[in-house]
């Protein structure tokens, strides 16, 4: 971790910096790079805001984002100072216990034709085949940083850089619920029907959000996805079953003492194992172009 | 709801009506958007007035209303911008609330002040919550109607759940509360990302005046005037606070609303207040709008004061709306037969206005309004006979203006409903940690 300046108003020297936001809420800033070391500091600083504690002392909601928490609290109840101080005395404790296992869904996704009508486009761009470009997109492990923007959307890392690709000049004015697609060096799951600027290279039957479920969420942070290929046969069977309530995707638990697979080139190792054996190998480089979809 | 419960049929559903509550909130973390009312104080306030828990969710009118016609007897209140309310034919002032029969139809004639008139019936608007709200996430698709985060369409019936006021129809209830500003003007806590702005960026922001345009939305006020420069590239994506003032690559300012998507990743210069983002939520196509600092532990103080108001007994004042007999005798509402009645429902009146006579022994003595506002409905009909104190008429009074001006700023804390102090100079150097 690198030493955060000193002499700045806000910042730690553990590099962590808190902001105002307004007259309800701060945020509380690690060092600014996509990197699963910080994001195991967002998760449990999360974390440590949702508990009963934190809730007592006025703290509405955390927020967690790449190498962010944005904190929300009551001013009738608390202010910026008071709760920026129990943020730093969260971050200098051990708070947030334990983190559950990691664990990792296979998502099945049928790639190309009319659930990926841009497959074409993204082996072209990147002249691979259509073959290899799913081969090198099923064929790794995504990290789910967050999920925000809509509904159970999960910002994913660990995508080839080989497969970046920018995104349509003209963006779908609808683009339907599973389709999953690339944009720059992102790649993710549109969770509801929405417009949409990304290139589509496949669709899952699998609903990433309900809200009659519990978690609504199918995805959280930290968790891995695997996308599985399928025929457009296995996709009508689990939508049909999931229409029926009769499918559930069930997580397996990411290998004890191993670490999840990452054999994308330019994917730099980083880090040390997280609680529950996993680490992540996604990191630097990684662009900031993971914007508006 | 199912076909035959009794409540509310849309006529025609406006430009964009939605329902809306105080939001839904706590899920932020899975990208659910809080929604929401787009100016919080005006559903709490028409909540109130009628008798609501403040958080019951109402309808929330954009610019141009829908008709809405009331199968049940219920108190309405409508409140926010004036988006030239009528029942029936009588016009109802914003920030008012009276009782409604069956049967009887609200329609908006239209405005030319303030953006959202919010709805609010006594027992709310009864659709199903989802993950504990009833309000409308246009872009998660969540809540509304049908659950599915839909604006109102012509032929949706919509529940009207149990509670609320039933009071005597012989009273009105009005919020003393300034619900759109004359001037626009936001107070804004300097940060989160302070480093990305020079201080003549500043400058320009705090010193210019901004105009919203026409793309603007739930989501957010997108505004137009001189461009903020600001430090090439963006941020990681992160967790959009209510208010939040973005400045995308071409410098226009985009001030985010109720509506907005859990996380972006343009930098973002301030944030605005709570009581001031309630009031842009009032700001249309057109109208411009300044933008003034403030520290942050002022902006608390401010906050606590805004919601002190909001919740106090002295914004919600209700009156005697009936105009009695001054005795025994016979009502005739027309100075002689055949002649036209001294007024109508919907007539306005001043206070003074000769509303109808009563006859006692050949001597006619005059029944007057007692203050300014629209007449109501006639309880009685022409030649019938009264006791002294027998309810003739009711009457709607004018809309309630807010508090009698605002406090000179410096005097105290701000009230809340007061859109900001004049803008003063651009902000030194920024609040701490920004």
């Amino acid at each position: 971790m690198t030493a955060g300046r000193s002499g700045r108003a806000g910042e730690d020297p553990g590099g962590v910096r808190v902001a105002p936001a307004g007259d309800q809420g701060v945020y509380v800033y690690f060092p600014q790079r996509i990197d699963p070391e910080v994001s195991r500091r967002v998760r449990r600083l999360a974390q440590a805001l949702r508990q009963p504690e934190a809730r007592r002392r006025g703290i509405r909601e955390a927020v967690p984002a790449y190498a962010s928490v944005y904190v929300i609290f009551d001013p009738l109840q608390t202010d910026h100072r008071q709760v920026a101080r129990y943020c730093r005395r969260l971050l200098a404790g051990d708070a947030g216990g334990q983190e559950p296992p990691a664990r990792r869904f296979r998502i099945p996704v049928v790639y190309g034709g009319r659930y990926g009508p841009d497959l074409e486009v993204v082996a072209r761009h990147t002249g691979l085949t259509p073959d290899q470009v799913v081969r090198l997109h099923a064929g790794t492990d995504y990290f789910v940083y967050f999920t925000g923007f809509s509904p159970g959307f999960p910002f994913l890392g660990g995508m080839s850089p080989r497969l970046a690709v920018p995104r349509r000049v003209t963006p779908r004015t609808r683009v339907p619920a599973g389709s999953v697609g690339i944009a720059g060096r992102q790649t993710g799951i549109y969770p509801v029907d929405s417009p949409g600027g990304w290139n589509l290279i496949g669709r899952t039957p699998v609903a990433l959000f309900h809200p009659d479920r519990d978690p609504p969420a199918l995805l959280a942070a930290g968790d891995y996805v695997r996308f599985e290929p399928v025929s457009p046969d296995v996709y009508r069977e689990i939508e049909a079953a999931a229409a029926a309530g009769a499918y559930q995707l069930r997580p397996e638990p990411v290998g004890s003492g191993g670490r999840a697979v990452h054999d994308a080139a330019g994917d730099a190792a980083t880090g040390d194992a997280a609680p529950g054996g996993a680490a992540a190998g996604d990191a630097a480089g990684r662009g900031r172009e993971e914007e508006s979809r | 709801m199912t076909p035959g419960t009794p409540g509310i049929q849309v006529l025609e559903p406006g430009l964009q009506t939605t329902v809306q509550d105080l939001g839904r909130h706590g899920r932020q973390d899975l990208g659910v958007s809080p929604a929401g009312a787009a100016d919080p104080a005006a559903l709490i306030l028409g909540n109130r007035l009628v008798g609501n828990p403040i958080d019951a969710a109402g309808l929330e009118v954009t610019l141009v209303g829908p008709a809405l016609r009331f199968d049940v007897d219920a108190w309405v209140a409508v409140t926010g911008a004036d988006l030239g309310a009528v029942l029936d034919r009588h016009p109802l002032p914003p920030g008012t609330a009276v009782p409604v029969r069956a049967g009887q139809v609200l329609r908006f004639r239209g405005g030319t002040r303030g953006c959202r008139a919010y709805v609010c019936v006594a027992g709310g608007i009864d659709v199903p919550p989802v993950l504990g709200s009833r309000s409308t996430d246009l872009v998660g698709r969540l809540g509304g109607p049908d659950g599915q985060g839909r604006p109102l369409r012509a032929g949706d019936r919509l529940a009207v759940g149990a509670g609320g006021f039933r009071g005597p129809d012989t009273v009105v209830r009005q919020a003393r509360w300034r619900f759109v500003p004359d001037r626009f003007v936001a107070r804004v806590v300097v940060g989160p990302h302070r480093d990305h702005f020079s201080a003549g960026a500043l400058e320009t922001f705090f010193g210019s005046e901004y105009t919203v345009t026409p793309a603007s939305d739930r989501t957010g006020l997108r505004l137009s005037g001189p461009a903020v420069p600001r430090a090439a590239g963006e941020i990681l994506s992160e967790g959009q606070a209510l208010g939040a003032v973005q400045i995308p690559p071409d410098g226009q300012p985009i001030v985010l609303l109720a509506g907005r998507a859990t996380v972006g990743g343009y930098p973002k210069l301030g944030v605005v207040i709570t009581p001031d983002v309630a009031l842009l939520g009032q700001a249309r196509p057109g109208d411009t709008i300044r933008f003034a600092p403030i520290d942050p532990a002022e902006a608390v103080a401010v906050y606590r004061d805004w919601w002190r108001q909001l919740m106090s007994g002295e914004v919600v004042v209700e009156r005697d709306a009936a105009v009695r007999s001054p005795l025994d005798g016979t009502f005739y509402s027309r100075p002689y037969r055949g002649a036209a009645p001294f007024v109508r429902p919907g007539d306005p009146v001043e206070p003074g206005t000769v509303v109808g006579v009563v006859e006692v022994m050949q001597t006619f003595f005059d029944v007057r309004a007692g203050f300014a506002g629209t007449v109501g409905n006639l309880r009685v009909a022409d030649g019938e006979r009264v006791a002294a104190g027998q309810v003739l008429m009711t009457m709607v009074p004018a809309g309630a203006s807010g508090p009698a001006g605002p406090r000179p700023p410096g005097s105290g804390s701000t009230p809340g409903w007061w859109p900001g102090r004049p803008p003063g100079p651009p902000a030194g150097p920024g609040p701490r940690g920004g």
